[in-house]
């Protein structure tokens, strides 16, 4: 692959996939239909800060799915993978692939 | 460049690990199991209380005491099983959270080629064509490969491979002999109840053994996890 070509993938890599937190989120969201918040924090080990940070910023780009609910007088967030977001991690993969092949 | 893409490569084989372990970490949420069970323990104990009941005296109460009893156990492991376990099966895990699965709908034919089945050799047996060895083997087996079938598209696999291993098992005991409890006590007790008591045995059992692999996969997503310790986990706010 030519150096060109190279910087060509670089510069089409979604930066907002790009980072391991939001990676990992998109990477759990993919498999599941729907996911809430403490299932997030178990899984990831991230503190909460961090991870309401990292899907706000998931949310704003529209990438992933937001639903709030009330179960009884307790607030519940569950979180959903948007088909951008799908797409766009797909497409993260394919140039990942592309530049780091097997 | 290349430290770069061998980092790339590190975290993206480090992030394959942890969707496959996240994957079988919800597939093996086993504790929404113990309402069916329970459901069918209650059952099981009312079933032999009411023959119980019947064979000591037959009165127009005791008559009434065992319809209301075929109502309830119908009707419990009907429309209540299918309308409690959707609504608490995640209850037991409100600490480590909610993940609900793409889940396939069964097919309308395998319903129907499951019930068919069970329900002819219950009748054969009913109707003494059927030693009710043969049956309860024959509706042990068929229960087992329906509910192997039916985890794969819940996307239960793990309590579902469990679940059927032990009925095979058991299907196996009671084709050789070995497992014949109420033998001597009438239709209903030599096929029914041992039914019940089989399957809320196998379910329990299936259900330990998943919430233990469960407990270990969690313990496995910790270590492999990237991104440091959380805070104590407390619910959602």
């Amino acid at each position: 692959m030519s150096k060109k070509q190279v910087n060509q993938i670089h510069n089409s890599i979604n930066r907002v996939v790009h980072e391991p937190v939001r990676l990992a989120i998109l990477k759990i969201l993919t498999s599941a239909k729907e996911v809430d918040f403490n299932f997030l924090l178990t899984t990831l080990g991230v503190t909460k800060g961090n991870l309401a940070t990292h899907i706000n910023k998931l949310e704003t780009t529209g990438l992933l799915e937001v639903k709030k609910e009330f179960r009884g007088k307790v607030p519940h967030t569950s979180y959903k993978i948007t088909r951008t977001g799908r797409r766009q991690f797909q497409k993260y993969w394919e140039n990942m692939k592309a530049l780091a092949p097997e | 460049m290349s430290g770069d893409i061998k980092n790339y490569k590190e975290e993206a084989e480090k992030l394959n690990r942890l969707g496959r372990l996240v994957d079988r970490y919800a597939q093996s949420r086993s504790l929404g199991l113990l309402l069916p069970i329970t459901l069918l323990i209650i059952n099981a104990l009312l079933t032999i209380g009411a023959i119980e009941l019947v064979s000591f005296k037959v009165t127009w109460w005791t008559c009434t005491v065992l319809v209301l009893v075929t109502l309830w156990v119908v009707c419990s492991s009907t429309w209540l099983a299918f309308k409690l376990v959707p609504k608490y099966e995640y209850s037991f895990y409100r600490k480590d959270g909610e993940i609900k699965l793409e889940r396939e709908k069964v097919p309308v034919w395998a319903w129907g080629a499951y019930l068919i089945t069970a329900c002819g050799a219950t009748l054969l047996s009913a109707f003494d064509i059927m030693p009710v060895r043969w049956a309860l083997t024959l509706v042990l087996v068929i229960l087992a490969v329906f509910v192997l079938y039916v985890s794969g598209k819940e996307k239960n696999k793990i309590s579902g491979i469990v679940f059927s291993i032990l009925m095979f098992v058991v299907g196996i005991l009671t084709a050789s002999g070995t497992l014949s409890p109420f033998a001597e006590k009438g239709w209903l007790c030599s096929f029914f109840v041992p039914l019940m008591i089989y399957i809320a045995a196998a379910g329990l059992m299936a259900m330990v053994v998943v919430h233990i692999y469960n407990r270990r996969i969690l313990r496995k997503i910790k270590e492999v996890r990237p991104f440091g310790e959380q805070e104590a986990g407390k619910p959602d706010s």
